[in-house]
């Protein structure tokens, strides 16, 4: 498979009064056409920061100040605000966490997914119709002639995040970016999108960038996982082996923190502690506080990403020795 | 829809009933005799009873506030006393002028509260947004009649691009409006600002960006709307005040309008006028009021549902 | 920014904001905010002025200069004379004192009976809070400049009667302010949790309730001065409040208007002095706000 997206050194800052705080710090990773990436943490580690870094989707406060974007094999940082235009909506969508608020109260949905055709395809009056009505089919919405002239508030959560992937997907782009696409849903409700997406996936061949932090969402789904972790990748590696044979402690840390149905009788074990934010940084590694096999190296070193095999990569002390024997 | 429609409007009979025994009770406020001191203190007892008699006072209280309240409901709000002609003629005749007045006023606040709220917004915590900041708080600050002044000395006395108040064409309008415009557009280019700001930090509005769309259309379809619908409420209520504000602005344009007849009324203790007065505003601004409400019901397609958070 | 947020230190993100009260530290916060310091002094500098104006005041205000009717500043008559040979000046010094002293008294009025009638009607509640509430709802009905005009109209135009009217004209909108902030403080737990354990009714007003709406009485208190004075100017102005020979700065306005076109200063230095005081109360007001709570926005 050839890559589609590879991101090289993401470096995202923002401002704050005490000078920058670096959210993402030096990410590297790689999507490849036609597969799910999986990129996963807990919330604060980064991944919503990368994923609005890839489409320059930050506020003003952020900004992108390292590393490159290549997207195709060009690369999207040096883009201009217009260049990205034409590509946000078109070659790559994005859909956001919270279905309630990613909606426009005040415009009708048929409206809400009309306007992203309008810019990309130029296409109007009832042909434009007659295209989101397919979309609102496509996604799964019953009754989609009524929904089109709906307000968002009418619909159910569920139904909202149906019409944010119609939304994404009305222009066949090429990269879907999904920022935890379920998270606010009901279980029920999740499996039903996770199924919707993985089916128009399929159907559309698009490559999905699925940012989450629940690692029974990344088994049903990715084809390869990268775990972030305070702002950097920890560990990169395929979904099997991340399951079966976590690397990073605190990979393994997540597992272990994960509802299994199989281990129903184990208890689940937290991570001490909490992720530190970008000004409580220390100069070793990120999780050497709430890590158990911490060792001397870990508090004033930071790790650089250990090559395990083609597969694998581990940002962590534990494996220093391995990669120079290889 | 129509279930709100009709609360708000039996909520606003309420109040307005309230006004007229507001406006009914006034002259029993007065301290010490109110038809002496109308006719002033050489009046013979004669005439004292008979406008005591007039005025149906020499009734007993709530007789006389239903004689109050069936007349008005005829259109007959009794006599100025001054004149002698009939109180809703004389403010009918004044009302048209205060109405042209506070519509222009609020076609400028609009104008300048909206755009430069906009453009605050969009320019957040810069040089531009401090001194729009600054402008809404020294708009609050002026008081309107000095800036009328100021207008005329400079537009009309140096300049002389405008006529000296006296007139009530369009190019006498202007100078009384933009007062009127500018102490208003105040408020509504605080919430404009502060809507704007909050609504582009929305959810939705990363999605209409991340959909590709141009900025104008951001700001203008995704923000704006959403924007307007509590400045809309603030409009309104803005469109009530102005009625109140042209009272003062009235005098000092010398305009013909209900707040000067408001004041003469004052001044020659024209009681049935004030009466008149104060229930006829009363009741614009209930209306106003309730439009407002119908009018924000419409644009916002959340309230029918009576979803929406206060 | 959603997503800064994020990156708050936890303790941020997960500490309730006190509720709104006058701490020990709350005069160190004023005077760490400059926009509040530089307002402070102004106002006590005019306060000083209106004070010490038989001191400061060139002239008496009420001496006519009859050699110098209607002139321009000069040397003599630093803000020059009115149309009586009046020295505006001197005017504008004693005028503070009626300013201030009718719009504090003003102020006084609607900050007693607002909070008054407010806080009864948040406390107590039910019946009696309707009932206020309706009444409230009525007088709000009309535009206050109407309801002061109203008043006027029943006591008849005089500085007292002006400063009365605007007075009451601003107290429903004040106790609808204040009996929010209350209910808020009401059902935020701790006053519940001292009812609960048997405190008395006015122990809880006194040393519950009070002190955590004193805030916010504070800024409104602040704010209502500024529209006090404006409101009163106006009533002057219009000839409904202070009567001549009284140096009011609404009644030389509506002097100066009339003579505009000969002599611009009447009708310039008494609006001057009208807005800076008025701008410097909001201005502290919009400080203390910011201070009281730091959420709301401008």
């Amino acid at each position: 498979m050839s890559n589609l997206l590879v991101v090289n050194g993401l470096t995202t800052q923002f401002e704050s009064k005490n000078g920058p705080l670096t959210v993402v710090d030096g990410v590297d990773f790689t999507l490849k056409k036609g597969e799910v990436l999986g990129l996963v943490g807990e919330s604060g580690c980064g991944k919503s920061v990368t994923s609005l870094s890839i489409l320059q989707l930050l506020d003003k406060y952020g900004k992108i100040s390292s590393g490159e974007v290549l997207y195709e094999n060009t690369n999207l940082v040096n883009k201009t605000e217009k260049e990205m235009k034409k590509i946000r909506g078109k070659e790559i969508s994005m859909i956001f966490q919270d279905p309630m608020n990613s909606l426009n109260p005040v415009l009708t949905i048929g409206k809400q997914i009309g306007e992203v055709i309008e810019k990309h395809e130029k296409v109007k009056g009832a042909k434009l119709k007659q295209k989101v009505v397919d979309l609102l089919n496509l996604g799964g919405i019953p009754r989609a002639d009524e929904i089109f002239h709906e307000y968002p508030h009418r619909l159910s959560g569920g139904m909202k995040q149906r019409v944010m992937i119609a939304m994404a997907i009305a222009c066949n782009p090429t990269m879907l970016i999904a920022d935890e696409p379920t998270t606010a849903l009901d279980v029920t409700i999740q499996a039903q999108i996770l199924d919707l997406l993985r089916s128009l996936k399929d159907e559309l061949d698009m490559s999905i960038l699925l940012i989450t932090h629940d690692l029974g969402v990344v088994a049903e789904m990715c084809d390869r996982v990268v775990v972030m972790y305070a702002g950097q990748v920890v560990e990169t590696t395929d979904t099997r082996t991340l399951l079966r044979n976590p690397r990073h402690p605190y990979t393994e840390g997540l597992i272990q923190a994960t509802p299994h149905q199989s281990k129903g009788k184990s208890r689940l074990k937290s991570i001490v502690g909490q992720v530190p934010t970008p000004d409580q940084y220390s100069p070793g590694c990120r999780f050497a506080d709430r890590c158990p096999k911490a060792m001397d190296i870990c508090q004033s070193n930071v790790p650089p990403l250990f090559e395990i095999d083609g597969q694998t990569s581990c940002r962590c002390w534990l494996y220093e020795m391995k990669e120079e024997v290889i | 829809m129509k279930h709100f429609i009709i609360n708000r409007v039996l909520s606003g009979i309420l109040v307005i009933f309230g006004i007229s025994v507001f406006s009914f009770l006034l002259i029993h406020f007065i301290p010490g005799d109110p038809v002496k001191i109308m006719l002033g203190i050489n009046a013979s007892p004669e005439q004292v009873e008979k406008l005591n008699h007039h005025l149906g006072l020499d009734k007993p209280l709530l007789v006389q506030y239903w004689q109050y309240i069936t007349n008005a409901f005829q259109g007959d709000f009794g006599t100025s006393l001054k004149t002698g002609r009939p109180v809703l003629i004389e403010i009918l005749d004044r009302f048209p002028e205060t109405v042209k007045l506070a519509i222009f006023g609020l076609f400028v606040a609009v104008v300048i509260g909206v755009s430069l709220g906009i453009v605050a917004a969009k320019f957040k915590d810069s040089f531009i947004d401090k001194m729009c900041t600054a402008f809404a708080t020294l708009g609050i600050s002026i008081p309107s009649f000095w800036l009328g002044i100021l207008l005329v000395l400079v537009f009309s006395v140096k300049l002389a691009w405008f006529p000296i108040a006296n007139g009530t064409g369009f190019r006498d309008l202007i100078l009384p409006a933009f007062t009127l415009g500018v102490v208003a557009s105040t408020m509504i280019m605080r919430l404009t600002r502060n809507g704007m700001v909050e609504v582009l930090s929305n959810d939705y509005i990363r999605t209409a960006r991340a959909k590709g769309l141009d900025d104008g259309l951001i700001l203008f379809r995704h923000a704006l709307r959403n924007v307007l619908i509590p400045v809309v409420t603030v409009i309104g209520l803005q469109l009530a005040a102005l009625l109140g504000g042209t009272v003062i602005i009235e005098q000092v344009f010398n305009w013909p309008g209900l707040g000067t007849l408001a004041i003469g009324a004052i001044m020659s203790r024209d009681f049935p006028l004030i009466q008149g007065i104060v229930l006829f505003m009363g009741v614009m601004y209930v209306t106003i009021n309730i439009l407002v409400d119908v009018l924000y019901s419409i644009i916002d397609p959340r309230v029918e549902m009576g979803t929406k958070e206060a | 920014m959603a997503k800064l947020e994020t990156y708050k230190p936890i303790q941020a993100r997960v500490a309730p904001k006190d509720p709104i009260k006058i701490k020990s530290d709350t005069l160190r916060k004023l005077l760490k905010d400059k926009r509040a310091v530089v307002c402070i002094l102004f106002l006590v500098i005019v306060a000083l002025i209106g004070i010490l104006a038989p001191l400061l005041a060139p002239f008496d205000p009420e001496e006519q200069f009859y050699e110098s009717i209607l002139q321009g500043p000069s040397k003599e008559h630093l803000l020059g004379t009115d149309a009586i040979g009046r020295d505006v000046l001197s005017r504008l010094v004693y005028g503070v004192r009626v300013t201030l002293t009718v719009s504090m008294l003003a102020v006084a009025i609607t900050f007693f009976l607002g909070t008054f009638i407010g806080l009864l009607s948040a406390y107590v509640g039910g019946w009696l809070d309707n009932v206020l509430m309706r009444i409230m709802d009525i007088l709000l009905a009309l535009p206050s400049i109407i309801l002061a005009l109203a008043i006027v109209a029943i006591l008849g135009p005089s500085l007292t009667n002006a400063m009365i009217a605007v007075g009451v004209a601003s107290i429903p909108g004040f106790a609808r302010l204040i009996r929010g902030a209350a209910l808020s403080i009401k059902s935020s737990g701790f006053v519940e949790a001292s009812r609960s354990i048997g405190s008395s009714h006015s122990w809880i007003l006194r040393r519950q309730f009070l002190p955590n709406v004193a805030g916010v009485l504070l800024v409104y208190t602040t704010l209502f001065i500024g529209v006090a004075i404006l409101d009163t100017a106006a009533l002057s102005f219009i000839g409904l409040g202070a009567q001549p020979p009284t140096p009011e700065w609404g009644t030389m306005l509506s002097e100066g208007k009339n003579y505009m076109y000969d002599a611009w200063w009447l009708a310039t230095f008494p609006g001057i002095a009208i807005t800076i005081v008025v701008f410097s109360v909001n201005f502290l007001g919009d400080a203390l706000r910011d201070i009281f709570d730091p959420k709301s926005t401008r």
